[in-house]
């Protein structure tokens, strides 16, 4: 006798449910289970994950979700057909947006008139009708189960029988099993499971815990025993034997379930196109711009348009790029940069529609690689925004298509063993110095000696169940970006729910799940580099009337790459990371291919820290170019016979195999797969065919196929490159060419990039750039241009809202601020804040110490916008001794983040010369071999899983930066002294393109 | 008037093929079940000191009326209750 589990909670009921939709699965698989129905908390979140794991254990996916009713009650819903899973879609989402977050409930009144395909089940305990019945109601069981009957109908409602037994389930079920017969209508069984084993129980019940905040002890919601998992029909069967054809009836009910999630581009609303067809408006739009931006003679451009046009045709994508388009140009209209990464850039047509930045034609790019008739999946368009005016993006696509039409996805933040551990320990009943000790040995691998013999074994099992709560979905994180737009109303095609901000809502899948069914999602991406960009041309025509035409760069100018050859990258997107540092000067970069080279190379992978890249030694002369074979040569000239791109992939299985374009797509992506296996052999047969054919040997064959096999999946996306490089470009041109506007916009769009402010200000110092401290009487809300320096803004001094700036603006711009009394008494700022302002030597200007400033801060009494401490008292005026210089740069540096004045080093500089110790500059004088001592701040310190154990540290001075390389037998003698950000290094110099020190010992610096 | 054992008092208990209850020896005298009434299964405090046992209420054929539990750890049968 068969059984199939009709109520089935995930650990997508969020800190309810303690296996993953996939463990359920795998366990209703091995039990022999024909089908298996998930059905979470007012959530369908699991449901793609739940299909596809399904689908590859043979198991018949049933979906649905237990709704929790107004009043607590819980009624069970499965899908019986489409209608159910729009009618289950809406339902749940209105039960979400009816309550705060984290919680629903549906009013009951909602279900009417919605309740069509769908099939109703009764409830757990906590049904409305089996609580009824347990408080002896009855008549009241019996209303609430006629209008159930009446809403559902009498082939869509059953009545839920469970026994896990409790005390009094067996009553329970007699009594419920008499109600349906009394109505004629049907029962069935079911285990209300919340784990696929009964092992997990204990992180259920640690689950409930966490939920509850409270622990194992005095929790009043953990089960009474560990009967809720899934189980086999045998157990099944003893459980009801008063009741068989309730087990039978879970099988009628499953092969009565027919709905499967599968979506398509043909849910995306329609671009309005008065009445043309969507392929012909496109063709309409690329021919405009294709006469626009191409010489009528060039026949290359336009025989690749009418490729690409027949491919989307066929593919019915014409409308999703009208879509996109729509997106990027509302974008243009409004004056935001914007532009496509990714495999969009192998397109002409996103070209030619502005989505994306460069002319795939001539640049090795292949359309197929995005989209091909071998593969037409709505390929992924991703847009990067500039991060400061992102969201009005995202509000034009509200506006456009409906705030019913269209939803972010969600993302789901999960437990992580480490940031789980406080909880866990909590729920145990655990000390502190338990959780402690588990986070260090998470952290380090070893078990801290303060631990005493009898935590022993409470840490062990505490490290047991964060390892089982590891990955398991928390809460619903910050939404990512990308955005849903349906034609018909959303919330009939996936629930939502509210999002954290006003105005947002989030759909119940992630980018994952979305892509899994094939709804079809827009990422809108932020880069802040394109605010700081579009900050720089602001400023630039802000002072000097100036238009920069960025869209005519030409990516030629000598200047810049000669710039970016010799590492003076600091400040430039993509490229200033201490790996490209050291890599660039040995790449040379002369041209905008060698830009697209230069973000390929660097990344983490296979290529070690320190090993030579193939490329690299050709590119330097050390090695000849060669081919394997001659038929490589168009696909790999351009690399040097070195396989970098995955669109080289695609060529060489053309030009040697003669696949074509599309199915070296289907090649690539089969080489990259985890679990390719068998059809890798399949196309290594048909490629082998294929290169006889071309007369290649076949061990030439079969040593190019392994060569796919080695490096085509760690090979990089040209067109993601190449869109990229553009942006480098354009910001090293802005920083060869526009430095002081670029530098200040920098500093105003930070976080970003890989250097902090602080090495950004020493950068433009060394430039002879000053940037000039914030300063009340001169500092705008951000920093600004003054003359030929940088102002600090205000926005730079810690705990400085925007609210606080203004005011100090406005209030100057109506009268000076002369005085601290006078300044304190007309912004009305919160103290802890003017005492940043002081320590940041914003109040310099008054010619008064800083110390002395603090002290008659202390002394005032002002009303203070915050009601705070009146810990003043009136003091006699007192001669304080002044601020060393270096005590005046630490100060600043500790509520500013940077130091606007001198570098610190230069305070040690005299005694270090003494010594021979030398700087920066003198480093890179240095020949390669010589024993030298250095010092300075330590800026970055990184140690890539790549290097299997070595250290990279920078240390910046007064002259500028120097990489120190620290092999792993010398970092486990130094690794406390790399705490302190002062050091002095003794070491080789290396000069490999680049400079750097391999470190032989390294120290404190004193003194 | 109803008698508790709180730690249960130890009896042997002889059940079925099924592992169904059909006799047992409480202070040296035997007892024949009549009925199961109801059963239950505890499987608790797995954190301290595990409470896992099978509870059965049982009428006998000499007409009482008894909760007895099997700890499915030590394998000991005892009688928690005698109802009157």
């Amino acid at each position: 006798m068969d059984y199939v589990e009709l109520h089935a909670h995930s650990s997508y009921s969020l800190l309810d449910g303690a296996s993953h939709p996939e463990e359920l699965v795998a366990r209703a698989a091995a039990l022999g289970m024909p089908a298996l129905a998930l059905t979470d908390h007012d959530a369908v979140y699991g449901a793609p994950a739940f299909q596809r794991a399904a689908r590859e254990h043979g198991v018949k996916p049933l979906f649905g979700a237990e709704l929790t009713l107004a009043g607590g009650h819980h009624l069970t819903l499965l899908v019986e057909e489409r209608s159910g899973w729009h009618n289950l879609c809406y339902l749940v989402s209105r039960a979400q947006h009816a309550a705060a977050k984290g919680e629903a409930f549906l009013s009951p009144a909602e279900l009417v008139g919605c309740t069509g395909g769908l099939i109703a089940l009764s409830g757990c305990r906590q049904g409305a009708i089996a609580t009824a019945l347990r408080q002896g109601r009855r008549r009241q069981a019996l209303a609430i189960a006629r209008r159930a009957l009446r809403l559902f109908g009498r082939q869509n409602f059953w009545i839920e029988l469970q026994n896990h037994l409790l005390p009094g389930d067996a009553r329970l079920q007699r009594e419920l099993a008499s109600l349906a017969a009394y109505l004629g209508v049907g029962c069935v069984a079911t285990n209300n499971v919340h784990y696929a084993e009964p092992s997990a129980r204990r992180l259920q019940d640690v689950m409930v815990c966490i939920r509850h905040l409270t622990s194992l002890d005095a929790c009043h919601a953990l089960r009474l025993n560990a009967e809720y998992y899934l189980k086999p029909a045998g157990e099944m069967q003893a459980l009801f034997s008063e009741h068989p054809e309730a087990l039978a009836n879970t099988l009628r009910l499953a092969e009565r379930c027919q709905f499967e999630l599968a979506f398509g581009v043909q849910e995306l609303p329609q671009y309005p196109t008065g009445g043309m067809s969507s392929s012909a408006y496109l063709r309409r739009l690329c021919e405009l711009a294709l006469e626009e931006r191409f010489a009528p003679t060039d026949e290359q451009a336009r025989a690749q348009l009418l490729h690409e046009l027949a491919v989307i045709e066929r593919a019915g994508l014409a409308n999703y790029f009208l879509v996109v388009w729509d997106i990027m140009r509302c974008a243009r209209e409004k004056g935001i940069l914007g532009q496509g990464r990714g495999s969009a850039a192998n397109s002409l047509v996103a070209y030619l529609l502005h989505i994306t930045p460069v002319n795939p034609l001539a640049r090795g790019l292949v359309f197929e690689r995005f989209l091909s008739d071998e593969r037409s999946a709505v390929p992924d368009i991703d847009l990067d925004f500039q991060a400061n005016r992102r969201e009005e993006v995202i509000q034009y696509v509200y506006d456009r298509y409906g705030r019913d039409h269209a939803a972010m996805a969600c993302t789901f933040a999960t437990f992580q063993a480490r940031s789980a551990a406080r909880d866990v320990a909590r729920a145990l009943g655990l000390s502190t110095a338990v959780a402690e000790a588990a986070i260090a040995y998470l952290t380090t691998g070893e078990t801290p000696a303060f631990l005493s013999e009898a935590d022993q074994a409470p840490l062990a099992l505490l490290l047991e169940l964060c390892a089982q709560l590891e990955g398991h979905p928390r809460h619903l994180g910050i939404h990512s970006g990308a955005m849903v737009v349906t034609a018909a109303p959303i919330t009939s095609r996936v629930p939502t729910e509210p999002a954290t901000m006003p105005g947002r809502s989030v759909v119940q899948w992630d980018k994952d799940g979305l892509e899994q069914v094939g709804l079809v999602k827009i990422d809108l991406l932020s880069l802040r580099v394109l605010s700081a960009i579009s900050d720089t041309l602001a400023l630039v025509e802000e002072t000097t009337g100036e238009t920069i035409d960025l869209p005519g760069l030409t990516y030629d100018d000598p200047a810049v790459y000669r710039m970016i050859a010799r590492g003076d990258t600091v400040g430039v997107f993509q490229v200033e990371s201490r790996a490209q540092t050291q890599m660039i000067p040995r790449l040379q970069p002369r041209c905008f291919e060698d830009l697209v080279v230069a973000i390929s190379l660097i990344r983490p992978g296979p290529i070690q820290a320190n090993a030579v890249h193939p490329y690299l030694r050709r590119r330097a002369g050390e090695e000849p170019v060669a081919y394997l074979h001659p038929l490589l040569q168009p696909a790999l000239e351009s690399t040097l016979g070195v396989l970098l791109f995955q669109e080289q992939v695609l060529l060489i299985a053309r030009d040697v195999a003669g696949f074509t374009p599309g199915q070296g797509e289907l090649l690539r992506r089969a080489l990259g797969a985890r679990q390719a296996g068998a059809e890798v052999e399949r196309l290594r047969g048909v490629f082998l065919s294929g290169a006889a054919q071309r007369d290649v040997p076949l061990e030439v064959a079969e040593q190019i196929f392994e060569q796919l096999k080695a490096f085509g999946s760690y090979s990089f996306p040209r067109s993601h490159a190449t869109a990229f490089a553009v942006l480098v470009y354009q910001a090293a041109w802005l920083k060869c060419h526009h430095f002081l506007p670029y530098w200040t916009s920098l500093l105003n769009n930070q976080p970003m990039g890989f250097w902090s402010p602080s090495v950004l200000v020493g950068e433009a110092r060394r430039r002879g750039v000053t940037t000039l401290p914030v300063d009340v009487s001169r500092s705008r809300e951000r920093c600004s241009m003054e003359g030929d320096s940088i102002r600090l803004g205000l926005n730079y001094v810690r705990g400085m809202g925007e609210g606080h700036a203004q005011r100090i603006v406005a209030g100057r711009e109506q009268a000076p601020y002369t005085s601290l009394e006078g300044f304190c008494r007309r912004t009305r700022l919160p103290r802890r804040l003017v005492e940043h302002l002081i320590a940041a030597g914003a109040m310099d200007g008054w010619g008064v110490a800083r110390r002395q400033l603090l002290w008659q801060l202390a002394a005032l009494r002002y009303e203070a916008e915050e009601p705070e401490l009146d810990l003043s008292y009136v003091e006699d005026e007192v001669s304080l001794p002044a601020l060393s210089d270096t005590e005046s740069l630490l100060m600043e540096q500790g509520v500013t983040g940077v130091s606007t004045g001198e570098h610190i080093l230069a305070f040690y500089r005299a005694g270090l010369q003494a010594r021979g110790v030398l700087d920066s500059e003198q480093i890179r004088g240095c020949p390669g071999g010589r024993r030298v001592r250095l010092a300075g701040l330590m800026v970055v310190h990184q140690s890539p899983p790549t290097a299997k154990g070595t250290h990279f540290v920078t240390l910046e001075d007064e002259k500028g930066l120097v990489d120190v390389v620290v092999r792993p037998r010398l970092y486990r003698q130094v690794r406390h002294v790399l705490r302190q950000p002062l050091l002095l290094v003794e070491g080789i110099v290396q000069r490999e393109g680049a400079v750097s020190v391999l470190a032989t010992g390294i120290r404190r610096l004193e003194g | 008037m109803t008698r508790l054992w709180p730690q249960g008092t130890p009896i042997t208990v002889a059940c079925d093929d099924a592992g169904e209850p059909q006799r047992f020896v409480w202070q040296g005298e035997r007892h024949s079940v009549s009925a199961v009434v109801g059963r239950w299964r505890l499987d608790m405090e797995w954190w301290v000191a595990p409470v896992r046992r099978d509870y059965y209420k049982l009428s006998t054929e000499g007409g009482l009326l008894v909760e007895i539990y099997h700890d499915l750890a030590g394998g000991q049968w005892y009688l928690q209750r005698l109802y009157d």
